[in-house]
């Protein structure tokens, strides 16, 4: 069964005034499978950004639906979405999002508190999920005592400790050096083998090449997805490098004509 | 070269552009100096002048100043750290545009320059324009005889001005070093460096526990009024002192505490209420304690000031049971003056109402037990008083009642204390008495300073049976005693016309005339300006507070849009926020206000014994003026509550994208 469904997303603003209309989203459609662990590639004012808040239930399409486990995110009533994001999503940002006020492990337990969960249970979820990401050591620091790939393991952890359906990462390296990357994306792929399904937003070709399926999106539209189809981290990376050529070209000839 | 005026242009623009920063900022600066000229004006241009109490008043002038330059200095480096904050970026772009820190130091000086040009210039226009205004209005409102006038001071003008120009070129200063020690990308970043995490200090949590006792102590210990007044701003002081030291290192250990108890902690509402205020506890500290003395001065203005209003009406219903009263030594006299008043009265259109009259033989006595027995001394006799005779007959005429009384039998009413038994012995005569609990308007029990007994005996015969047993030869004094019943010009025109009447008379010397509208006008000259001030300090000093209240909320909403955006992305719903929010200002809100209730409660004693100097003794009154102002402050302090709760979920609320 899909774990995801997008179904024909199509995402409209308008300017405050009512002049202006921007189209971010034309038409996008693709599905995601338990287990999957998806990159949507695309430049920048590609539509990634919608499409991830539009997914995160953050902003509402113009016309399709986003329907996760069979419930289309439409019908979750306002006052509820919150929670409904709480506990069936993850989210790992650029910019980390953590908070100063809390050191690193009442950050990470933040969705556990939200969602009014007792004490007991969040430390034996924490351990294990702590361990995984090397955090154990930094737990009780701030998070302006910590460098930025750390910042974003714990990020991670926040993510993970709900145990979401889905992971929606947005260029989750994007504010790292590249030995931060590397190690962050391992991990990223570590728990994706163990199950987790993950949805990465990226113009990282590095990152997009860890990932067991690639969707390329310009101008509002999925144009063209890779399968890694068992070829290991370097040969998938070449694929995508060479698919993103392709479509330089094809852009530029299809604005020069 | 670039033209001179290139900068203060520039500055001038800047401060245009930024103005919804700068407009807070402005408006915390002027309050501040029109508060604070306000306040040194009274303390220096001779208001005070001859002015009872003028001494008390005075100091109470200077610690308000003194207070009021802390809280200013404090409240204009608080804004000026948040203007900062939001500006750090555009200072950013500016250096990243080629200024040189140099040519940047320039612009702040002349943006510094003209902001303070423009909030002394507001400030003290209003301090002038406004306390006149203010002082005309609430001389109206209380009607006061004295006048108040709220001269110009050139001393106060210049103080003001060179404190708050050092105040804002301190605050250039830090802006400066900041500016300085930041590069370009740390600026444009916002500089968003963490706070060290406050650590609770055990030093100062004892000294505020020290300071907080020994101003309780003082307080509670000292009882006669002159030490009372004396001692009343050192208390003040330490009352202060622990305040500050206690809110600054209590609340991080309460906070620290509520956090160790992860079972509380781990609570949606708890969870991130609590730490965002451990984060900012430092700066919150101090702004809870000026909260919570300003909360402070103004209950203890207000409410000594309403206890001392009605407690002197309250005090002149009790010297002054009727509106006129009149006492003769020679009787017939009184045939004169009430013939008098009967006639003004006709031609008034008022009539007398309630009239009393009655002769009334008084001796000093010993008074031991149930024996009364005639004395030599007058005064400060121990465990003695007035006694005062009166004939059953005239007792009834003026009561209106037909009580009988039987040889031996008499009526007994006193005050300053409760009559226990049912007997008394005067003068060695016995009788059985029946204790009255009212006699005309006065009330039976212990609210006079000296004790008084009035005895109504059977007849005359009685009457002088006392007085010849006890060896007393006393010509008997007739009261006349009434109220007018009227229009209230009625009333004013029989007034003039009896005053001027009784001071005609040439017998004027054989009888007192005792008018309560004399009396009131008597107290009000004498202490008027103490009303007038209270009310004036009380007016400030709250504004004073709801604006740092409103300020506090303000600034530090603005530092919380993005800890909400955080909160909201990682799911947290809008009605989560708002309980969040509702709560954390509560706690913020509630807690000074907590504290400043107990302040007032020990202030209480020495302010209620301190009124005794004004004849302000019924303390049940006190109580229920306290109790008035606390319950009055509270219902404020709430709209203000409510108003700033709305603000800050404003600011912070996720903008809809």
């Amino acid at each position: 069964m899909e774990l995801l469904e997008v179904k024909h997303l199509k995402k409209v603003y308008t300017t405050r005034f009512g002049g202006n209309k921007v189209q971010a989203l034309s038409d996008v459609s693709f599905s995601v499978r338990e287990g999957e662990f998806v990159a949507i590639m695309g430049e920048s004012g590609s539509g990634k950004t919608t499409l991830l808040n539009l997914l995160a239930s953050l902003d509402k399409p113009t016309a399709g639906q986003v329907v996760l486990r069979g419930k289309s995110l439409s019908s979750v009533k306002e006052r509820q979405l919150a929670a409904f994001r709480r506990e069936h999503l993850g989210f790992i940002f650029q910019d980390f999002n953590l908070l100063d006020t809390f050191n690193v492990e009442d950050n990470i337990y933040l969705p556990l508190v939200l969602s009014g969960r007792r004490y007991d249970e969040m430390q034996p979820r924490l351990e294990p999920l702590a361990q995984k990401l090397a955090i154990t050591d930094i737990l009780k620091k701030f998070p302006y005592e910590i460098s930025g790939g750390q910042k974003q393991r714990v990020a991670a952890a926040r993510a993970l400790i709900t145990g979401p359906d889905i992971v929606l990462a947005d260029e989750p390296t994007g504010a790292l050096d590249s030995k931060a990357s590397g190690a962050l994306l391992r991990l990223l792929a570590e728990v994706n083998r163990e199950g987790q399904t993950i949805l990465m937003v990226t113009h990282s070709a590095k990152a997009a090449s860890k990932a067991g399926r690639v969707l390329f999106i310009r101008d509002g539209e999925v144009f063209h997805q890779i399968y890694r189809g068992g070829v290991s981290d370097e040969e998938l990376y070449q694929k995508i490098g060479h698919a993103l050529t392709v479509s330089a070209a094809t852009s530029e000839e299809r604005q020069a004509v | 070269m670039r033209p001179l005026t290139f900068y203060p242009k520039l500055a001038l623009g800047n401060l245009w552009r930024n103005k919804s920063t700068y407009l807070p900022y402005l408006l915390a600066c002027i309050v501040s100096i029109f508060t604070f000229y306000t306040l040194l004006a009274i303390n220096m241009n001779g208001v005070l002048d001859g002015m009872r109490g003028e001494s008390v008043v005075k100091s109470f002038t200077a610690i308000g100043t003194i207070l009021l330059a802390i809280f200013c200095s404090i409240l204009i480096f608080y804004t000026n750290s948040f203007l900062m904050k939001r500006r750090k970026k555009e200072l950013g772009l500016y250096s990243i545009l080629g200024m040189e820190k140099k040519n940047i130091a320039v612009l702040m000086f002349f943006e510094t320059f003209f902001i303070s040009l423009i909030a002394l210039v507001l400030g003290l226009g209003l301090g002038l324009l406004l306390s006149k205004l203010l002082f005309w209005a609430l001389l109206r409102m209380v009607r006061f005889t004295v006048m108040l006038e709220m001269p110009l001071s050139f001393l106060a003008i210049g103080i003001t001005v060179l404190f708050f120009c050092a105040v804002f070129l301190l605050a250039l200063f830090s802006n400066l070093r900041q500016v300085h020690l930041a590069n370009p990308i740390d600026l444009m970043a916002g500089a968003r460096q963490g706070e060290r995490e406050p650590k609770a200090s055990w030093l100062l949590t004892l000294v505020g526990i020290v300071c907080l006792g020994a101003g309780y102590f003082v307080a509670l210990y000292f009882r006669s009024p002159l030490e009372v007044l004396m001692l009343f701003l050192l208390a003040v002081l330490l009352v202060i002192i622990g305040t500050y030291c206690l809110f600054t290192s209590g609340s991080i250990a309460l906070l620290k505490l509520l956090r160790r108890n992860k079972r509380f902690y781990y609570q949606p509402d708890h969870f991130i209420s609590v730490s965002g205020m451990i984060y900012r506890m430092k700066q919150n500290a101090a702004g809870l304690a000026t909260i919570c003395i300003l909360s402070c001065m103004v209950l203890v203005t207000v409410s000594s000031t309403v206890s001392l209003n009605v407690g002197a009406e309250d005090s002149l219903e009790v010297q002054y049971p009727y509106a006129y009263d009149l006492r003769f030594e020679a009787p017939e006299d009184a045939d004169v003056l009430l013939f008098g008043a009967q006639t003004i009265a006709a031609e008034n259109g008022v009539s007398l109402t309630h009239l009393q009259d009655y002769h009334r033989r008084a001796f000093w006595a010993k008074m031991q037990g149930n024996s009364l027995v005639a004395a030599e001394e007058e005064g400060n006799l121990i465990g003695g008083g007035l006694v005062a005779l009166l004939t059953l007959e005239e007792y009834n005429k003026n009561e209106g009642t037909t009580v009988s009384l039987a040889p031996g039998q008499a009526l007994l009413f006193m005050t300053g204390s409760r009559y226990e038994g049912n007997t008394v012995t005067v003068n060695g005569i016995p009788y059985d008495v029946e204790v009255l609990e009212t006699l005309g308007r006065e009330e039976a029990g212990g609210r006079d300073i000296g004790k008084s007994v009035t005895l109504i005996l059977p007849d005359s015969a009685a009457v002088d049976a006392v007085l010849h047993s006890g060896g007393l030869q006393i010509d008997p004094q007739r009261v006349l005693a009434f109220d007018l019943e009227g229009t209230p010009e009625a009333k004013a025109g029989f007034d003039e016309a009896y005053h001027s009447y009784v001071n005609g008379l040439h017998t004027q010397e054989t009888f007192q005339f005792r008018v309560r509208e004399d009396g009131r006008e008597d107290w009000y000259a004498t202490n008027g300006g103490f009303l007038f001030l209270g009310i004036y300090f009380g007016v400030l000093f709250m504004l004073a507070a709801a604006m740092i209240i409103y300020y506090k909320q303000m600034s530090e909403g603005y530092d919380d849009v993005s800890r909400f955006e955080i909160l909201q992305k990682v799911g947290m719903g809008e009605e989560e926020v708002k309980h969040t929010i509702n709560r954390q200002i509560l706690v913020v809100f509630f807690l000074p206000l907590l504290v400043a209730v107990l302040h007032i409660t020990v202030a209480f004693f020495p302010i209620s014994r301190a009124m005794v100097i004004f004849g302000v003794l019924n303390t049940p009154l006190l109580v229920g003026a306290t109790l008035l102002t606390i319950a009055a402050y509270t219902i404020l302090y709430l709209l203000v509550f409510r108003q700033t709760a709305k603000t800050y979920y404003r600011i912070v609320r996720r903008q809809p994208s």
